[in-house]
């Protein structure tokens, strides 16, 4: 029988918010197609570290496990990203597993994301309707646009893009790049137009597009590679326009 | 994790009926996974998508040789059998294994990055294989319940106050859904609940603030002893390791195919368990975010909910949508026209049955 490899797993744990951070490692049996969650899982079913000292299982959040809910964002071999789609065969057979840095920490893996939602409501990232009655067909979009506002639209507020971004830190209020790029797919959607200059004052002040320093490091970790610098540079130049009365409707 | 059944098997195991249990939706075509058996949709075949693997040396396309009519494009349960009948009886899967090939690798790719993106993109992550290219690896997985809390017509259950919505009440899927159908019975429900909600809370007589608190003191304390009770918990069974063989041997006699001794064998199982998870071992005392006394307190109510759905299936002694047993492999309306209703007793689901309301569409057989 071949030998069984062995994934080394170091994990950054902490209690609760109050106490300190530490590490601890553990090893999972490899097979084909396993993923970071699946590692976690393996250590739920035998919580022992790597030297067999009885521990508690890990906390962590997890619900699709296809990227598309963004509750599994963690920072794996440094890099923050999904763990569902963090495959061992692709990241290597020793890796650390720490929370995101930019949320509070309410126990192991598990962030307290509530800033995302916050400035979602924000920039009022939604178009209004009133009530449940008919309101006929809706406007048409062309090919080309329906194309480009999917992508934006493909934003699963994981976060990935403010974990990297160096304007979100405890010294700002910046609402980061999924925020704006939320503005950029609403604005850009004929029923959405109708509220676009409410969104725009939103992102006007303390926290708002200012606050960007033109990093440019969300698009690169952006997992769906919705192009996000793009979608800041837009909603940069509808501001502008609006400012001057020159926003086109 | 959000989904696990548990909600609606604690409302059952509180005096909710549950309605139809043995329904279960196995969809013909996931990405097989440890963790989580990924969907690749529909969408595939509707774009052409083909179902294949090697026989004698060639490929063989066994929807279109054994459905000449709907090839593909046959219902999800026929589809699952189908790959099942591959697979099992004629020992026909990929490398001997439980897979059959779905092929969309003759599609124009721009038409596939386009129409399926998504599901290219998917199928690309997690198998680090370009589905434009290869065909992809698939096998049947559960997808949908077509059971769930047992409501009248505008979503109230036999409690009155609780109301169900979508995918967990059981209306208007009977034995099969179609496909694209629950976020039609979403909207549909959730228009209707809501109503029957805002008409329920209007029409009583007493409020919150006339009851006063004794109710809520009581079933407060009922689940802190409860919850105080699991955290004592220090046996030898590991939930998460129960938690697989459930999983396990549902799947293995409870899914596409059913044969009555087996449903008898898995009940057996299922009440050993029960009994086992009095003997776990919470490991964690911790009173701050300890998932694993949640996921424990949530087992036990999963288990009463894998009874419900096996020993309905046990009763029903037909074939009807995505319930299958070889040896009653006909529709049985003169028996089985029915909704089984389960209600809870500590020593199992006892079942009852109701006619089903036929009066705007009389069934006729299903052909392909």
């Amino acid at each position: 029988m071949p030998e069984q490899k062995i994934v080394k797993v170091k994990i950054k744990r902490q209690e609760n918010p109050q106490t300190k951070p530490y590490w601890e490692e553990y090893h999972v049996p490899y097979r084909p197609y396993l993923n970071a969650i699946l590692c976690l899982r393996e250590i739920q079913k035998n919580p022992r570290t790597f030297d067999g000292r009885p521990t508690t299982p890990i906390a962590w959040e997890m619900s699709c496990l296809e990227e598309v809910c963004g509750i599994c964002t963690m920072v794996i071999n440094g890099k923050v990203r999904q763990a569902c789609s963090a495959l061992i065969d692709k990241i290597g057979f020793e890796i650390t597993v720490e929370p995101m840095t930019k949320f509070p920490v309410i126990r192991d893996l598990i962030v307290d994301r509530s800033f995302l939602f916050e400035t979602l409501k924000r920039v009022k990232a939604w178009v209004p309707i009133d009530g449940t009655h008919a309101l006929g067909p809706g406007p048409r979009v062309s090919d080309e646009e329906q194309q480009k506002n999917y992508l934006l639209s493909t934003c699963f507020t994981c976060g990935c893009c403010l974990e990297v971004c160096p304007q979100v830190n405890d010294r700002s209020d910046f609402v980061g790049a999924m925020s704006i790029n939320q503005v950029a797919l609403f604005n850009g959607q004929p029923s959405g137009k109708a509220t676009a200059k409410e969104r725009l004052k939103a992102l006007m002040g303390e926290g708002g597009i200012e606050d960007c320093g033109n990093a440019q490091n969300c698009v690169k970790a952006c997992p769906k590679t919705i192009p996000l610098v793009s979608s800041i540079a837009e909603v940069n130049a509808q501001i502008t326009q609006n400012i001057f009365g020159l926003l086109k409707q | 994790m959000i989904c696990t059944g548990a909600a609606a098997a604690t409302l059952y195991m509180q005096g909710v009926s549950y309605a139809n249990g043995e329904f279960v939706q196995i969809h013909p075509t996931a990405i097989a996974g440890e963790d989580k058996n990924r969907l690749i949709s529909e969408a595939v075949r509707g774009e052409g998508g083909r179902l294949w693997t090697h026989k004698d040396g060639k490929r063989w396309y066994f929807l279109e040789e054994w459905y000449p009519k709907y090839k593909n494009l046959v219902p999800r349960d026929i589809a699952s059998r189908a790959i099942f009948k591959v697979v099992r009886e004629l020992k026909l899967g990929v490398d001997g294994q439980d897979i059959v090939y779905l092929d969309i690798s003759h599609v124009d790719p721009k038409i596939l990055k386009e129409r399926l993106g998504g599901i290219i993109e998917i199928y690309e992550k997690f198998m680090n294989e370009d589905p434009s290219k290869v065909p992809m690896r698939v096998f049947p997985s559960v997808h949908y319940t077509m059971g769930g809390i047992y409501i009248d017509a505008n979503h109230m259950s036999n409690v009155p106050g609780i109301l169900a919505a979508g995918e967990c009440d059981y209306q208007y899927h009977g034995a099969n859904r179609l496909g694209a159908n629950s976020l039609l019975s979403c909207l549909q429900g959730g228009q209707g609940a809501a109503a029957r909600a805002a008409e329920y809370a209007q029409g009583l007589e007493k409020g919150v603030e006339e009851i006063g608190s004794k109710w809520f003191d009581q079933q407060t304390k009922k689940e802190q002893d409860r919850l105080d009770e699991i955290l004592r918990m220090q046996g030898k069974e590991n939930p998460y390791q129960l938690w697989e063989e459930m999983g396990r041997v549902m799947t293995d006699h409870v899914t596409v195919v059913r044969h009555n001794k087996n449903l008898e064998k898995t009940d057996q199982v299922l009440q050993e368990m029960i009994q086992r998870w009095k003997r776990v071992n919470v490991v964690d005392v911790s009173k701050w975010s300890n998932q694993t006394v949640v996921f424990t307190r949530q087992l036990q109510s999963m288990l009463q909910l894998a009874r419900v759905i096996t020993l309905g299936a046990l009763a029903r002694n037909e074939s009807r949508g995505a319930h299958y047993k070889p040896d009653f492999p006909d529709r049985d309306d003169a028996h089985w026209l029915k909704t089984t209703v389960a209600k809870y007793t500590p020593n199992g689901p006892q079942l009852s049955y109701e006619p089903v309301d036929i009066s705007l569409l009389k069934p006729r057989e299903r052909k392909y």
